[in-house]
């Protein structure tokens, strides 16, 4: 069978070789999970929702320094072509629960949330080839909606090698026709490989193409991924007020633990409020300029536009350079809304104290 | 697992006494329902359903099957409905398995009217190709995909809207010489046919909390729930089917005030959805 028209050049569903198919993201699909997300490749489609951290249910499983992160991924009956009834926890499931559970726990920074739990539930909607893909990056976009702190984002696509092409993005058909199908993730601003698998053989040349072409894919979604955030963002609605609300506490509890002793009344509260929302406007260019900056020595934050704007703020506050080395404070700091273990309360009453 | 402290419990108590809910609706007033119709491209029929912060879509196939020798005049439907763990991480592994059978015999009782399908919300006859030999074997998939409560409902309501979206692809039947050849059916990739779906019921569930009842219950009121009578009408007012679940005895006429009740509630319902289903016809036209 022809995969790529010899003539055209073009594959059978009328893309290019290194071209991927349309990809779209949403936010808060799940109203009731702590972050869920909803995302296509094509017409692959999937949901993932978030729960934690929290309480881990199942004591024994608790790790007393870092996080337990847990991930089942589940098929709708109606997800592929002709319609079966699967028994939960068959093999490949559990297997892609497994990958999935471990690229993930590579970019959440797990040291920072002992003795809790996060769950991570990615369900097919429809299956069109590339599912692994496209549950990490749904499992990306949810954790980031749910504000779990990360090194960076992952992001995943797949690139296969058919008719002496490599082509990125294989759907049912392609993946189907027997040739190799690499899976890569990566986590996109560290440049790292967290997810590499193949089912075929393949001559080691060709290989380094293909895997670079999904490397290309990975990269491709990761810039789209930062543009569903900012979507999320400019959303004006009680989420981006609650966030307001959030930076300004945190503006507050720097400004104090930097020794700004200012009593700040009620009304200069408001005032600040206002500003910030101002700058909720205002903010692309600053967060551009310190994303770049803080990704250098900070671990950076999957959900970056949302808190960057704490940091954005602190620039606005305290201009100069002893300023900027003050951002990585607010970050450690960050922490309290997710821990409200011990420490965090210590730390969550601590700012406020000096405040008064 | 909704944990409400004894202040919480108190004021959805409270609020459903005085006839204003938590959520600022009246005792039997449903949340905004919201209607996509077309989700599941691979699929006949489908159809996304949401109900609140209750979210469920629900799919529905048709293939070629045999009929049963009970039957030989009637095809074959079947409800099958999924709890995903997106939903609740308590649906996790097998979590969700007794929930989803409940809810799924729940509706195999409103939609297919017992064993003999007599009293069947869908025409089970209009599914048969050859009588005794091919009929379309319909499989409606739902899966919960949010759940705030009150998925009964949203679920049959999904079911509603999924097959007034369900196109049956039409048949040319070939019978063959002798009466004991296997007909040769061609499938056309064209023509559908549309489902009537006139007499497809709705669910209405009146939940009890105290002494009241209420529908379309978010999850914290049915944690508050003695009792619940889940009634399912269709367009003429008829009972197609009934479950009370809750453990708590109901006395014989309040049942009969709920069922009258949930048959008022239930023609708004569906006046609601069938303007939300032309509206989402609409939107997809559009596209």
């Amino acid at each position: 069978m022809e995969y790529v028209n010899p003539l055209t050049g073009f594959r059978l569903d009328g893309r290019r070789p290194n071209e991927m198919r349309q990809i779209r993201g949403e936010i808060g699909v799940v109203a009731k999970a702590d972050g869920s997300a909803l995302f296509e490749m094509g017409n692959t489609k999937v949901i993932a929702a978030v729960y934690g951290p929290r309480e881990v249910r199942n004591k024994g499983q608790q790790i007393n320094n870092q996080a337990l992160v847990r991930c089942e991924y589940s098929m709708a009956n109606f997800s592929t072509g002709d319609r079966r009834r699967k028994p939960k926890g068959d093999r490949r499931s559990t297997e892609i629960s497994l990958v999935i559970r471990q690229t993930m726990e590579a970019s959440i920074l797990t040291h920072l949330m002992p003795h809790s739990q996060i769950d991570i539930f990615v369900q097919v909607l429809q299956a069109d080839g590339g599912t692994r893909s496209a549950c990490i990056n749904a499992a990306t976009l949810a954790l980031a909606d749910a504000g779990i702190p990360m090194r960076d984002i992952v992001t995943s696509c797949s690139a296969g090698y058919l008719c002496s092409t490599p082509l990125l993005d294989l759907n049912y058909v392609e993946d189907s026709a027997g040739g190799p199908d690499v899976a890569v993730g990566i986590l996109a601003k560290m440049d790292k490989v967290t997810l590499l698998q193949m089912d075929a053989k393949l001559p080691m040349d060709i290989f380094e193409n293909v895997m670079q072409l999904a490397i290309e894919g990975c990269k491709a979604v990761a810039h789209y991924i930062r543009e569903v955030n900012w979507l999320w963002e400019e959303r004006e609605d009680d989420v981006s007020q609650i966030v307001a609300v959030k930076c300004l506490h945190h503006v507050l509890s720097a400004g104090a633990r930097m020794g700004f002793h200012v009593i700040f009344t009620h009304h200069v509260e408001s005032a600040i409020f206002r500003v910030l929302q101002v700058i909720f406007c205002l903010k692309v260019f600053l967060l551009g300029v310190l994303t770049s900056l803080l990704m250098k020595d900070t671990a950076i934050h999957g959900m970056a536009a949302r808190h960057i704007e704490v940091d954005a703020v602190m620039e606005w506050w305290m201009p100069g350079i002893q300023g900027f080395q003050q951002l990585v404070q607010p970050i450690e700091l960050r922490m309290e809304w997710w821990m409200p273990g011990i420490q965090g309360f210590q730390q969550l009453v601590q700012p406020i104290e000096l405040r008064r | 697992m909704v944990g409400l402290s004894t202040g919480e419990k108190h004021f959805i108590h409270g609020g459903i006494a005085q006839d204003l809910r938590s959520d600022g609706r009246k005792r039997l007033h449903f949340r905004p329902i919201s209607v996509e119709t077309g989700v599941i491209p691979q699929a006949n029929g489908s159809a996304r359903v949401r109900l609140g912060a209750t979210d469920v879509i629900v799919s529905i196939k048709a293939e070629l099957g045999k009929p049963s020798s009970f039957q030989p005049d009637k095809g074959k439907v079947a409800i099958f409905i999924d709890c995903s763990p997106t939903a609740a991480p308590e649906f996790e592994g097998r979590g969700g398995e007794v929930l989803s059978s409940e809810l799924s015999v729940a509706l195999e009782r409103c939609f297919l009217g017992g064993k003999t399908g007599t009293g069947a919300g869908i025409d089970l006859s209009s599914l048969i190709i050859v009588e005794g030999k091919v009929c379309w074997d319909l499989y409606i998939d739902g899966l919960v995909i949010s759940s705030d409560g009150n998925l009964l409902d949203a679920l049959a309501a999904a079911i509603k809207v999924a097959l007034s979206n369900t196109g049956i692809p039409k048949v040319n039947v070939d019978l063959g010489a002798s009466p004991n050849d296997q007909p040769e059916v061609d499938v056309s990739d064209e023509e559908f046919l549309q489902f009537d779906t006139s007499g497809v019921p709705v669910v209405v569930t009146l939940t009890k909390v105290g002494r009241h009842y209420i529908v379309d219950a978010t999850l914290e009121e049915e944690s508050q729930m003695s009792s619940a009578v889940s009634v399912s009408v269709n367009r003429h007012g008829h009972i197609c089917g009934l479950t009370k679940r809750g453990g708590a005895g109901l006395d014989p006429s309040v049942i009969l005030d709920m069922i009258s009740v949930a048959k008022h509630v239930s023609q708004n319902l569906i006046s609601v959805l069938d303007s939300e289903i032309a509206a989402a016809e609409a939107n997809i036209d559009e596209r």
